[in-house]
C-alpha cells in the first residue's frame, strides 16, 4: 500500500498538469477571504466551491476527500466545544442552557453558539481549501512555485528534506515495527509501550545515520550547500484563471454582503 | 542453486550512443571469455593509472584503521572489481577517489596527477569521478527522478539549458523516460539504483565507480545495471565496482584487486588472482564455482593441465566440449 494516499491524489488527478500558481492562488485566496470575513454563509459557499474543484474537477472521490477533511475534525470540535459550552450567568437574557455545578453555571449562549459555529465552518472550510492544493498538486510542484516567487532557499531545502525523509521514515518506523510485533513485541499493553519506546529512539538514532549518509552522497555530487535543481515550466490557462478570479469575486461578494447585513 | 550470471532471458537493456549493436547478448558473450580482446575500447597501454593510491593509510576518527599503507592503480579505460570480505576497505577507498576522505597519510591521484583539496579542485574532482552509492536512498534525496538527475550538473555551474538537455539526454540513454516525472519514493530499490547511477553519469564522469552495484537485486535487475556500466565502459570511460560475488568478478572484470583488512592483498587477471584459491581463503572469499568446476574435472583427467580457467559456465563448456574426444562409434553410423 502506499505509505502516503494524500500523495498519490497528488499525482493521479485531472489537475496534475494545472499551473500550480493557479491551484496556490485559489486555496490561498480561498483561506484568506474566509478567515477575513469569518462568516459561516462565506465558509459554506466556500466549501461548495472547493468541493467542486476537487470532486468535480479534479476527480478526486467524494469520499475520499471528505474523509481527508474529516480527519481534524476532533481536534476542531474539542477546540470549539470551549466556546459553544461555557461558564454563564442564568439570569442572562442571552443564556440558552444552564446547569449548576457546584457554585457556577455551565451552560450555552445564543453568542456562544453562534461563534462556535462561525469558527467550526471557517475551519472546515480552510481545511478543505488547503486540501484542494494538497490534494491536486505534487509537493514538487508546490517547492518549484515558491522557488519561482523566490521564497528563502533555506525554506524551500527544509521543505523537501522533509518531504523526502517523510517517506524513509515511515519505510523504516515500519520495518522496525514489523520486526519488533515478529518478536511478539507488541502481545501486551506494557510490551507495546516498551516497544514503541525502543523503536522511537532508534529512529532518532537511525535518522542521524542517514542524515550523515545522505550528506556524504550529495558531496559526492558537488554539494556546497546549495540543494539547486531543474524547475518544470509549467504553463499558464487564461480560462482557469478566469475561473478563479469568478470564484474568488463570488465569495468576496458574499463576504461583503454579510459584513454589510451584519452592519444594519 | 544457481550461481550463474549468464541470464539468457534478459531484457534489452539501454543503448546507449557508441553501442549499434545493443546489449541483448547474454553477459557470457560480452565479457572478455576466451577473447580478452573482445568488445574493448582501444587503450593506450603507456597511459597513467586513471587512481591511484600511494601509501595511503587512513584512520577514522573513532580510531579504527581502515586502510593500512594501500598502494593500488586502477588502470585506465578498464572495467575493475575490487573484491574484499565486509570491512575491507572498499568503501573508505571509494570516498578517498572521490575526495569525501583525505589520507592521514600518502596520496591519491587521478590520471597521474596527486589531487588537490580546495574548493575548485575538488569540484573538478567530483565532476571527472562519480560515486555510486551503495544504498541509492541515502543518494536520492529529491521529489522526482528528473530533479535528483539535474542535482549534480547544476552544482557544476553549467548554464540551465545545457543542465536541462544533459538531464533528458542521460534519462533517455538511462531508460529512464518512463519514470522521470515519478516520485523517488515511489520506486522499486532497482529503479532507485538506476536513478543513482544516472545522477552520476550526467556530470559526464571520465570514471565511474559504484559500490556495490548488483547487491540486492534481483537476476533481471543485476542484469540492467550490468548492462548499463558495460554501455558506459564502451564509450571508453574506466568502471571500477566493488563486490564480493566472486562469480560476477570473474565474468565482468578485466582487471581484479583483492583487499584484506585494508591492504592490497593481490590484483590482476581476473582468470589469475579468482583461481589462486589460498589467496581467495585468505580474504574470505569463496573460489567461484566454475573454477572449482574446472578444477575437478582437471584432476580427473577429463581437461588437460593446459586449458584455460573459463570465466563462465559458457567458457567451461566451450572446454569440455574441445577436450572431449569424440566417440566414433556415436557419431558415425555403421555402414
Amino acid at each position: 500500500m502506499h505509505p502516503f494516499p494524500i500523495d498519490l491524489y497528488a499525482y493521479h488527478n485531472r489537475l496534475r498538469t494545472t499551473h500550480p500558481a493557479e491551484k496556490i492562488l485559489f486555496a490561498g485566496l480561498t483561506i484568506l477571504i474566509c478567515l477575513i470575513a469569518g462568516s459561516p454563509v462565506v465558509a459554506l459557499l466556500a466549501l461548495a466551491f472547493v468541493t467542486v474543484a476537487v470532486v468535480g474537477v479534479a476527480g478526486i472521490p467524494l469520499r475520499a476527500f471528505w474523509y481527508f477533511v474529516r480527519l481534524p475534525a476532533s481536534f476542531i470540535v474539542l477546540g470549539v466545544l470551549t466556546l459553544a459550552v461555557m461558564s454563564v450567568d442564568p439570569a442572562d437574557a442571552g443564556t440558552l442552557v444552564a446547569l449548576p455545578v457546584g457554585p457556577w453555571h455551565l451552560g450555552a449562549t445564543w453568542s456562544g453558539l453562534e461563534r462556535a459555529a462561525q469558527v467550526t465552518s471557517v475551519s472546515f472550510a480552510c481545511v478543505a481549501s488547503m486540501l484542494s492544493l494538497a490534494l491536486t498538486t505534487p509537493m514538487v510542484d508546490i517547492t518549484d512555485q515558491l522557488r519561482k516567487w523566490r521564497v528563502p532557499q533555506l525554506f524551500i531545502e527544509l521543505m523537501v528534506l522533509m518531504y523526502r525523509f517523510i517517506f524513509v521514515f515511515i519505510e523504516t518506523a515500519q520495518a522496525m515495527y514489523i520486526a519488533q510485533n515478529a518478536r511478539l513485541g507488541y502481545s501486551n499493553w506494557r510490551r507495546s509501550l516498551r516497544s514503541a519506546g525502543m523503536l522511537a529512539a532508534n529512529l532518532y538514532l537511525r535518522s542521524q545515520a542517514r542524515a550523515a549518509a545522505l550528506f556524504t552522497a550529495l558531496t559526492a555530487r558537488g554539494y556546497t550547500g546549495d540543494l539547486r535543481v531543474l524547475t518544470a515550466q509549467p504553463t499558464w490557462s487564461p480560462r482557469n484563471l478566469l475561473v478563479i478570479a469568478g470564484a474568488e469575486s463570488v465569495l468576496l461578494l458574499a463576504a461583503i454582503a454579510t459584513w454589510w447585513w451584519r452592519m444594519s | 542453486m544457481s550461481r550463474d550470471h549468464n541470464v539468457g532471458t534478459r531484457p534489452p537493456g539501454p543503448a546507449l550512443p557508441g553501442d549499434p549493436q545493443g546489449t541483448q547478448k547474454p553477459l557470457a558473450e560480452r565479457c572478455n571469455g576466451a577473447n580478452p580482446a573482445a568488445h574493448q575500447p582501444a587503450v593506450n597501454p603507456a597511459a597513467p593509472p586513471v587512481l591511484a593510491a600511494e601509501g595511503v593509510t587512513f584512520t577514522y576518527p573513532d580510531g579504527t584503521i581502515a586502510l593500512r599503507d594501500l598502494s593500488l592503480a586502477l588502470p585506465a579505460g578498464r572495467r575493475v572489481a575490487i573484491l574484499g570480505a565486509n570491512g575491507c576497505g572498499k568503501t573508505t577507498l571509494f570516498l578517498h577517489f572521490n575526495g569525501i576522505l583525505q589520507p592521514t597519510t600518502g596520496t591519491i591521484a587521478l590520471s597521474g596527477q596527486p589531487i588537490a583539496y580546495d574548493r575548485d579542485a575538488l569540484r573538478e574532482l567530483r565532476r571527472r569521478v562519480g560515486l555510486v552509492f551503495q544504498d541509492p536512498d541515502s543518494q536520492l534525496f529529491a521529489a522526482n527522478v528528473r530533479q535528483d538527475i539535474s542535482f549534480g550538473p547544476l552544482n557544476l555551474g553549467w548554464s540551465e539549458e545545457r543542465v536541462r538537455a544533459k538531464v533528458e539526454q542521460v534519462i533517455g540513454d538511462t531508460d529512464l523516460t518512463d519514470l522521470a516525472d515519478r516520485p523517488t519514493h515511489l520506486l522499486s530499490y532497482g529503479q532507485k539504483k538506476r536513478v543513482a547511477i544516472a545522477g552520476v553519469l550526467v556530470m559526464e564522469p571520465e570514471v565511474v565507480i559504484a559500490d556495490e552495484p548488483t547487491a540486492g537485486l534481483d537476476p533481471e535487475m543485476t542484469g540492467r545495471v550490468l548492462d548499463l556500466l558495460d554501455s558506459l565502459h564502451r564509450t571508453g570511460r574506466s568502471i571500477v565496482i566493488s563486490t564480493h560475488d566472486v562469480e560476477l568478478a570473474l565474468a565482468w572484470a578485466d582487471h581484479v584487486i583483492v583487499l584484506r583488512q585494508g591492504r592490497l592483498l593481490a590484483e590482476g587477471r581476473p582468470d589469475v588472482v579468482l583461481a589462486d584459491e589460498p589467496l581467495l581463503h585468505g580474504a574470505r572469499l569463496l573460489q567461484p564455482i566454475v573454477v572449482s568446476a574446472y578444477r575437478q574435472l582437471r584432476a580427473k583427467g577429463l581437461l588437460p593441465p593446459s586449458a584455460p580457467v573459463p570465466r563462465t559456465a559458457a567458457d567451461l563448456a566451450a572446454l569440455l566440449v574441445q577436450h572431449t574426444k569424440p566417440r566414433a562409434a556415436d557419431s558415425e553410423p555403421a555402414i
